[in-house]
C-alpha cells in the first residue's frame, strides 16, 4: 500500500475519531475522567487519561482492524474494483460530511455510567476508552465512522484496518485526555461550552472529515487504477501474484522484484513468489521467507538444488533439481512464517521435468512431462488426496497455477501455445483466454486477471503479460 | 419553612414506569439487541440506552426531583444559571427572560420600561443549585454530570449534591453522578446545540 494512501487514511481516522468527542460520550468523559467527575484531583486525571489512549487505541484496531481481516477472508483479491468500491463509499461519506447530513444509521448507546462508581478511575477510563475506541458500540457523529468500515471491508488489507484503526483511536483519544486535565478549570469550561453551544464547530470538523475522506477518495481510485495497469511487464518471467501485489524475476540473474503498479522495488533474492503475508526468493541454495509488505526475512532453510519456490500464507513449496532428478517438496508455515518439516509431493526422473509449483492455500498444483504424456496434479497439502486434474498423450501441458477453485495453465500444440483456464476437478481442458505461436510459459493468477510468461528466442527474451479471466 | 415541591408518589411511580416502557426506549433496547448481535454479546450487554424518555425530563433516568428553578423545568447554562426551559434565554429569580446586564426583556430581547420610559429594575439571579441549597438550608453543589442524547441533541444531565440523606422528594436519596459521600438533592440539566 502506498505511503501517501496510508498518510490519508490515517488522517482521515484522526479526524473522524475526533468528531466523536461531540457525542454524548465524548463529551461525558471529558468530565467524568477531568477533576470534575471524582475526588482524587490532577494524578487521578493523568492516570485516567493515560489508560484513556491505550484502551481508546486498542477498542480501535479490534474494530478496523478485524474489519479488515474479515474482508481479507473473503474470497477475491484487493484489485481494481475493491479500491474502486472503497473510493467511491470515502466519496459519499465526503459528499454527506460536507452537506452535515443527519447520521443515519445511528447507535443510540451510551457507556455504561456506573463503571465510574464502582472501579477506580484509571480502570474505569481503560474500559471506556476501548468502547470508544470500538467505535461502533455509542453515539456516531460522522458518516466517517461507516465509511472507514466499508473501506477496511472494502480493501481487506490488515494494513489498511491497522493504519485506520490507529489513526481513528488516537482522534477518539487525544481531545479527550486534551480536555479533561483542564475541565474544572476556566479554559476547560470555556472550551466545552464552546462545543455545546457552537453547532458551527461540529459542522467544522465535519467539514474536516469531509475532505480528509475525499482525499482518501481520490488517493484511492489513483491506487486502484495504477493496479489495475500491472498488466505488461517487459523483460521479465515468472509472475506470482497477491493483488494489488506482482512479483516477477527480471534479468539474466532473474532477479526478483515486487510492484503494486507503481515503482517497482527489489527484493533480496531471485525467483520470487509471494502471498498475501509473505515473499519467498532464492539465494544460492537458500530459499529466504520474507514478511511483507517490510520485506523483512523471518526464516530461511537451504534445500539442496533449489530452484523455483511457490508461497501461500500456510505453505511453502519449491523445487529441486539433483542429479538429473526434480522433486517438489512442500513444507507447513505457522503464524510466524516459521517453517516445519518438509514433505515430498512429488519426483521426476530425466528426461521427465516437473514443473514450477503453483500454490494457494493448501492447494498445490504441478505438472509432470515425460517423452509419453504429460499431466498436470493436484495435490492436497492439508492432508488432501492427489488428483491428476488433466493429462495428454498428444499436448504439452504445463505451468499451473491455482487460484481458489480456478486452474491456469499452458497448453502447447502443434499449432502454438494456448493459455486454458478451467474449474478444478472438471475434467476438460477448459476455456482459451490466449493463444500465442510464441512460447508460453510460467503462469499466475488473480481474482481479475491470468498472467503469463511469453518467451521468444533461442535464449529467450520473456515478457509477462496478462489478460482478463 | 422551606418551600417544598410536593409530588403525587404514586403519579411518580407510573411515570418511571412510563419511561422505561415507552418506544423511544423500547425502540433504544432494540437497537441495543441489534448492535450486540452485530459487534458481540458481551459489549452489548456493557453498555446502555443512550436516548431515553425520562422521569420528568429527558434524559434523566432516575426519579430524584427537579431543583427549585424559576420556571419549573430545571434548564441551566454551563455555569448553572437559570435559564427559560423553552427558549434557553437567561431568566432571573423571578422567571423573567433578562439581558447580559440582568435587564428583564420581552420576546423580543427589548428592555422592559416602566410608565417613565426607565428599564424596569433587576431583579436577584441565583444559580439553581445554590438557591434550591438556600431555601432547604443544606450546603450543595454540583459534583459529576453525564450526557445522553435527547430530542435529537446532546443533553448534559446536572446533579445537586448534598450531604443529606434525603433528597427533595422527602424520601432516601440516591449516589447518581455525586461523590465524596455526597448524594443526589435534587436534578437539572443543560442543552448543548449539538445534534444527535
Amino acid at each position: 500500500m502506498e505511503p501517501v494512501l496510508v498518510i490519508a487514511l490515517v488522517t482521515a481516522g484522526l479526524l473522524i475519531g475526533a468528531t466523536g468527542t461531540w457525542s454524548p460520550c465524548g463529551f461525558s468523559m471529558i468530565e467524568t475522567i477531568g477533576s470534575t467527575g471524582h475526588t482524587g484531583g490532577q494524578v487521578t486525571t493523568l492516570a485516567a487519561c493515560a489508560t484513556f489512549l491505550p484502551g481508546a487505541l486498542v477498542g480501535a484496531v479490534v474494530t478496523f482492524g478485524g474489519i479488515a481481516l474479515i474482508g481479507a477472508a473473503i474470497p477475491g483479491e484487493a484489485g481494481w474494483a475493491s479500491y474502486t468500491i472503497a473510493g467511491v463509499v470515502a466519496f459519499l461519506a465526503a459528499i454527506a460530511e460536507a452537506r452535515g447530513k443527519r447520521i443515519a444509521p445511528q447507535i443510540r448507546r451510551q457507556l455504561p455510567e456506573h463503571w465510574r462508581r464502582i472501579m477506580p478511575m484509571p480502570a474505569a477510563a481503560a474500559l471506556y476508552g476501548v468502547l470508544l475506541g470500538l467505535g461502533f458500540t455509542t453515539f456516531v457523529l460522522t458518516f466517517g465512522v461507516w465509511a472507514l468500515a466499508g473501506i477496511s471491508l472494502a480493501l481487506g488489507d490488515p494494513t489498511a484496518g491497522l493504519a485506520i484503526g490507529l489513526g481513528f483511536g488516537v482522534g477518539r483519544a487525544i481531545p479527550i485526555v486534551t480536555l479533561a486535565p483542564f475541565a474544572a478549570r476556566s479554559f476547560g469550561r470555556k472550551a466545552i461550552t464552546l462545543m455545546a453551544e457552537r453547532p458551527e464547530l461540529y459542522r467544522a470538523i465535519r467539514f474536516g472529515d469531509a475532505l480528509a475522506l475525499a482525499a482518501s477518495a481520490v488517493e484511492l481510485v489513483f491506487a486502484g487504477t495504477a493496479q489495475a495497469e500491472v498488466k505488461l511487464v517487459k523483460g521479465a518471467s515468472d509472475p506470482s501474484v497477491a493483488s494489488p501485489s506482482l512479483a516477477y524475476a527480471r534479468g539474466s540473474g532473474d532477479r526478483a522484484f515486487v510492484t503494486d503498479g507503481q515503482d517497482p522495488a527489489a527484493l533480496p533474492g531471485t525467483d520470487p513468489s509471494i502471498s498475501r503475508q509473505y515473499a519467498a526468493v532464492l539465494d544460492g541454495d537458500t530459499l529466504r521467507i520474507l514478511a511483507r509488505p517490510a520485506n523483512t526475512e523471518v526464516a530461511s532453510f537451504d534445500p539442496a538444488g533449489v530452484d523455483a519456490v511457490a508461497i501461500s500464507d500456510k505453505w511453502v513449496a519449491y523445487r529441486t533439481r539433483n542429479d538429473g532428478r526434480d522433486r517438489i517438496y512442500a513444507r507447513p508455515l505457522n503464524a510466524l512464517g516459521q517453517v516445519g518439516d518438509a514433505k515430498r509431493i512429488a519426483a521426476a526422473g530425466s528426461p521427465g521435468q516437473l514443473s514450477l509449483p503453483g500454490i494457494d492455500d493448501g492447494t498445490l498444483v504441478y505438472s509432470v512431462q515425460t517423452t509419453k504424456r504429460s499431466k498436470i496434479v493436484k495435490a492436497g497439502l492439508n492432508g488432501g488426496k492427489r488428483d491428476v486434474l488433466l493429462k495428454s498423450n498428444l499436448s504439452l501441458l504445463s505451468n499451473p497455477s491455482v487460484r481458489g477453485d480456478s486452474l491456469l495453465y499452458v497448453r502447447g500444440t502443434r499449432t502454438g501455445w494456448e493459455l486454458r483456464l478451467t474449474k478444478l476437478g472438471k475434467n476438460d481442458f477448459g476455456r482459451v483466454l490466449e493463444e500465442r505461436d510464441k512460447r508460453l510459459w510460467s503462469t499466475a493468477l488473480s481474482s481479475t486477471r491470468a498472467y503469463y510468461t511469453v518467451l521468444e528466442g533461442g535464449r529467450p527474451r520473456a515478457d509477462i503479460s496478462s489478460v482478463r479471466r | 419553612m422551606p418551600e417544598r415541591v410536593d409530588r403525587d408518589r404514586i403519579g411518580e411511580a407510573f411515570e418511571g414506569i412510563a419511561g422505561n416502557t415507552s418506544r423511544r426506549g423500547f425502540i433504544a433496547r432494540v437497537g441495543g439487541a441489534m448492535m450486540a448481535a452485530t459487534a458481540g454479546t458481551v459489549v452489548g450487554r456493557m453498555i446502555e440506552p443512550g436516548e431515553a424518555d425520562a422521569y420528568h425530563f429527558c434524559g434523566h433516568i432516575f426519579t430524584t426531583g427537579s431543583c427549585i428553578h424559576p420556571t419549573g423545568t430545571p434548564r441551566i447554562d454551563a455555569d448553572g444559571w437559570p435559564l427559560n426551559a423553552e427558549s434557553g434565554k437567561p431568566v432571573d429569580n423571578l422567571g423573567r427572560t433578562i439581558d447580559k446586564k440582568g435587564l428583564p426583556v420581552d420576546d423580543e430581547g427589548n428592555v422592559l420600561r416602566d410608565p417613565d420610559g426607565r428599564p424596569m429594575p433587576p431583579a436577584p439571579r441565583s444559580k439553581v443549585c445554590d438557591e434550591t441549597a438556600r431555601q432547604y438550608n443544606i450546603n450543595a453543589r454540583i459534583d459529576g454530570a453525564w450526557f445522553r442524547c435527547c430530542g435529537g441533541t446532546v443533553r448534559k444531565l446536572v446533579d445537586c449534591c448534598s450531604q443529606s440523606n434525603t433528597r427533595i422528594n422527602g424520601d432516601a436519596s440516591l449516589t447518581g453522578y455525586c461523590y465524596s459521600g455526597r448524594k443526589v438533592f435534587c436534578v437539572m440539566y443543560f442543552q448543548t446545540k449539538v445534534p444527535c
